[in-house]
């Protein structure tokens, strides 16, 4: 059982790029490129033929979702920070599709260490960054000894929690509502894991996308201030 | 191992995601926002047609109402105009006919008068004769030559 399990939770390598010694293509990575062409052709079907009058349901669906979500981001970051809300809108439709993706048989790349490590990096890189451009790099520097210079080591420390923090988030949640669901198919195989299945892949999963891009919405808006 | 970090995946996904942004900005966020901002334009462009459209209704109306005040005016004006006018010609005419009146009774006064002076005067003639001829029926018949001398004779000794 546990061995089935652990065998689950690995991640494989689907081929190797013979250069640099070879580059090993995880599943994670290919399930990610299925997660991005999903994402992308579900865009391209949707804008298709867009008009200004007499608009198609499925214009009205895209229309709404677009607003939605620009407002949900909207409400995360503040001011100055509002020009990232497309990228966060994109990591929120990635982590959320990925995080759910499970259920059509794939493996989550969010049950990859590697890539949470990558969407934390990305948003520490971005947070870091945009508080150079919008403050000035003397000024974001100063930051970090406000309101007292007792406060630097944390502010230090914060630089790795930051990111630490979101990437083990994210990590540990889908792996724990992972290993939950299979065991619970493994002690009751029928009705109950579907109930569950609801909370754990579903609610559980875009709620981590959610909060993974709501602190990163409240790091850039606290970096850009 | 359940744990394992790849450098190879975290630059795959890196990247990935770098080019899922790109990709969704294109594909999804610029025809979205632009369809958007198009029907917000048109909108705006239908606003301000229609404000357009009032404010020239507006105008019109104004313009309107103004040729009617104008027209108005004009005819109360034509009306007083020709009210004064007659009331001139009606005053004038008056006098006219008053001055006319008066001269005609100047006129006939006169011609009274004269006719008057005239019936006194053929009187006086009359009465002169009757009494000449009186005067000479009682004298009898004296010559009237005789009469003449002897009346200038008279006034020659009243002088």
């Amino acid at each position: 059982m546990t061995e089935e399990l652990m065998e689950k939770l690995e991640v494989k390598t689907v081929f190797t790029i013979p250069l640099f010694g070879g580059i090993r293509v995880t599943e994670s990575v290919v399930v990610t490129w299925i997660v991005m062409a999903a994402l992308i052709l579900f865009a391209i079907i949707m804008t298709r033929g867009l008009k200004t009058r007499g608009i198609s349901k499925r214009q009205a669906f895209l229309e709404w979702m677009v607003t939605k979500l620009d407002g949900m981001v909207g409400g995360m970051v503040g001011g100055k920070a509002k020009v990232f809300s497309e990228y966060l809108i994109t990591v929120l439709l990635f982590i959320g599709l990925a995080n759910i993706v499970g259920i059509f048989g794939l493996k989550s790349p969010t049950k990859d260490m590697s890539v949470t490590i990558a969407l934390a990096l990305m948003s520490i890189v971005l947070v870091e960054a945009s508080g150079i451009i919008f403050l000035g790099f003397k000024r974001a520097m100063h930051k970090f000894i406000e309101p007292t210079p007792v406060v630097l080591p944390i502010n230090i420390l914060e630089v790795v929690t930051k990111p630490l923090s979101l990437c083990m988030r994210l990590f540990g949640n889908v792996v724990g509502a992972f290993v939950i669901m299979a065991l619970l198919e493994i002690c009751v195989p029928i009705g109950i894991p579907m109930v569950f299945s609801l909370y754990f892949d579903f609610f559980d999963g875009l709620l981590q996308a959610y909060v993974f891009v709501f602190l990163t919405g409240l790091y850039l808006t606290e970096a850009v201030e | 191992m359940l744990v394992e970090i790849d450098f190879w995946s975290i630059l795959f996904t890196v990247i990935n995601l770098l080019i899922l942004f790109i990709a969704m900005k294109i594909f999804l966020f610029k025809p979205v926002r632009n369809i958007i901002a198009k029907r917000q334009e048109e909108a705006d462009a239908a606003a301000k047609e229609a404000e357009a459209r009032a404010a020239e209704a507006e105008q019109r109306k104004a313009d309107y109402d103004k040729a009617v005040a104008k027209t108005e005016a004009e005819r109360e004006k034509i009306l007083t105009d020709a009210r004064k006018q007659a009331d001139e010609e009606y005053q004038s005419m008056l006098a006219e006919a008053r001055s006319e009146a008066e001269i005609i009774k100047k006129e006939a006064s006169t011609e009274g008068e004269k006719r008057k002076q005239r019936i006194i005067s053929e009187a006086g003639k009359e009465i002169g004769d009757m009494i000449a001829s009186a005067t000479t029926k009682i004298l009898g018949n004296v010559d009237e030559s005789e009469l003449y001398d002897a009346f200038l004779n008279t006034m020659e000794d009243d002088k």
